[in-house]
């Protein structure tokens, strides 16, 4: 204890004091409204849509979606062994539109390598679905499946469309892009596969939801 | 209002509103709900991640109802309540729950508010106890002065009428005297109470114009303590800020660099991908780069085991040719320029073999002519089978 803590219980154990212990209430009071404020302030700031997915590092789930345009199902949990690029989209997002062209580009190139696209339509008409198909181009390479009862979605963690996950050929969930991709990210990002490396998380624009 | 039930009512009214308190918060004695009450429970819980922070249940939206059959599928199976919310935490993080867990410093937010009140309550209690001033919670001094006003008025109506009271035979004079002397006995702490509340504020009897000596340090010690105090909380609280972002990384898409890939990362891509015939012929390449064409010929080889590409078949016809092996060098050269006819390095090795290792220059003459016939031949190599030609007696 030192000379200013001495004083402190003295000055404390005088009856009177130009300092009311109310001061101190009221000084307690208004740091604690400085706190909130800067708890806020810091809350605002940080954008939810950027946490890590808690998907990434982690085996890909089973779950088996209907194809949307012909009969069978796709289960990713059976596609080890590929490079799975799974994308969520719908006719009524805007970006899915923007980046429908990357992702047929992409998976033609990429066939070859032993990558394969799963483009997950989710919440949508599958009459719109087919229509969007019908007027950007399907890829010839790519699963077209329906997100029956959101499954997938759930599954993936999405917060809104598009997003876009990217599975290594162990199955492992490792990166995801939140907004449209473009050719040279998904390349890119296939590339860092191949050899190894670590993906994470990127995000690109914002996603959509439906009302 | 006798003085003991008003002594009475002052325990038993914060007696009962602290029994309510505790009864409010007392946990339930737990009836088991039934499936569709805990879905509902759970659905209120999770936060719907697609619905503006809003919780499964009360979002209105087509996914918020799918996920609501997921929980009360996952319900039917027999999964726990924790087991439920966990599935959700699992995929979308601790945000998924419409109560996030103390984690991290966000304790600090919930327990600051309760200690505060407990060190203003003891602040205001201490001042109390010790000067006797005042200190009126939910209430005024002016208010107290009232109160004891109308008492001790009263009291002085009940001394009054004791008199008639007396004449009209009711009490004799001993109770008289006695009544008159508890009235007097109620009355006094009251008038003692009453100018302690009209004492001016400013205490005259102690002048202390400048807060000097140990009120001075006291408050610079305060001031000092209170600086630390919210320097403290902020640290957690950005702290605590930080914790979340600590998740969020946005790391830039790392820039693949065939050129310096190093023997051994490429080793692993390939360990990897064995299947991958164009990655394993990089490889073959960097171990010719450096020299080391045992390696080289060992991933070659590997690749013509999965298809007879070109390349790597000119590239075998090649180190053939180097080691001397010119009938093999041969056979691969010439595969490689019939599997892709006109390939300028097959052309330009096998020319190399047929003038140098064969001694035949004029069979090699085709082979040259089709390679300068290539627009985007190396000057350098254009220049050496310019000359080749020339001395090959070819036309130049």
């Amino acid at each position: 204890m030192n000379e200013s803590d001495v004083a402190a219980e003295q000055a404390a154990d005088e009856p009177s004091g130009s300092t009311s212990p109310l001061f101190w209430v009221a000084v307690a009071a208004a740091a604690a409204v400085v706190v909130v404020g800067v708890v806020f302030s810091q809350r605002f700031g940080s954008d939810p849509q950027l946490q890590a997915s808690p998907l990434i590092g982690q085996p890909v789930s089973s779950v088996a979606a209907p194809l949307l345009e012909i009969e069978g199902a796709v289960d990713l949990a059976d596609l080890e062994g590929e490079i799975v690029v799974v994308n969520f989209w719908a006719s009524w997002c805007f970006n899915c539109r923007v980046e429908h062209a990357a992702l047929v580009a992409a998976a033609a190139d990429y066939e070859e390598l032993g990558v394969t696209f799963v483009g997950v339509n989710h919440q949508d008409q599958r009459d719109n679905a087919i229509a969007f198909l019908d007027e950007l181009g399907r890829s010839p390479q790519t699963l077209y499946v329906d997100d029956a009862g959101s499954r997938l979605a759930l599954e993936f963690g999405i917060l809104g469309l598009p997003e876009t996950f990217f599975i290594d050929r162990d199955g492992t969930i490792v990166g995801k892009v939140t907004g449209p991709v473009s050719y040279e990210l998904v390349a890119d990002t296939i590339d860092a596969i191949v050899l190894g490396e670590d993906v994470g998380v990127f995000k690109t624009g914002e996603v959509e939801n439906r009302e | 209002m006798p003085d003991a039930v008003r002594r009475f009512l002052r325990v038993l009214v914060p007696a009962v509103a602290v029994a309510i308190i505790i009864a409010g918060l007392w946990p339930q004695p737990s009836v088991a709900p039934s499936a569709a009450e805990r879905v509902d429970t759970l659905a209120s819980n999770i936060r719907c991640p697609f619905c503006g922070g809003e919780s499964i249940a009360d979002a209105p939206s087509q996914i918020a109802r799918d996920l609501e059959a997921i929980i009360a599928e996952q319900v039917a199976e027999g999964r726990t309540d924790d087991e439920v919310y966990a599935f959700f935490e699992a995929r979308y993080g601790e945000s998924a729950l419409m109560d996030p867990p103390l984690l991290g410093w966000g304790w600090v937010l919930w327990v600051g508010p309760l200690v505060l009140l407990a060190v203003g309550g003891y602040a205001i209690a201490r001042r109390r106890r010790r000067t006797g001033t005042p200190v009126v919670v939910g209430g005024s001094p002016l208010l107290e002065r009232r109160r004891i006003e109308d008492q001790l008025a009263q009291i002085a109506v009940d001394l009054g009428e004791l008199d008639g009271q007396v004449a009209a035979g009711e009490i004799d004079d001993a109770t008289r005297f006695d009544l008159a002397a508890a009235y007097e006995a109620e009355a006094a702490p009251l008038r003692d109470r009453l100018a302690v509340l009209e004492r001016p504020p400013a205490t005259t009897a102690d002048p202390s114009p400048t807060p000097t000596g140990p009120d001075r340090r006291r408050a610079l010690i305060g001031a000092g303590a209170m600086l630390a105090g919210v320097a403290v909380v902020s640290f957690a609280v950005v702290r605590m800020a930080d914790d979340g972002r600590d998740a969020i990384e946005v790391p830039t898409p790392p820039p693949i660099d065939f050129e310096n890939v190093t023997v051994d990362e490429l080793e692993n891509v390939v360990a990897r991908n064995p299947e991958i015939v164009g990655m394993r012929l990089a490889l073959a390449q960097l171990y010719m780069q450096e020299g080391d064409v045992s390696q080289a010929v060992v991933h070659f080889g590997e690749v013509l085991e999965r298809e007879r590409n070109p390349e790597a078949l000119a590239w075998l016809g090649y180190i053939s040719f180097q080691v001397g092996e010119l009938d093999s060098a041969r056979n691969y050269l010439t595969e490689a320029l019939t599997r892709q006819p006109n390939y300028p390095q097959a052309e330009w090795w096998l020319a190399n073999l047929l003038y140098y290792g064969y001694q035949e220059p004029a069979e090699a003459v085709p082979h040259l002519e089709t390679l300068l016939a290539a627009p985007d031949l190396p000057a350098d190599i254009r220049a050496e089978a310019e000359a080749m030609l020339e001395a090959a007696g070819g036309t130049g």
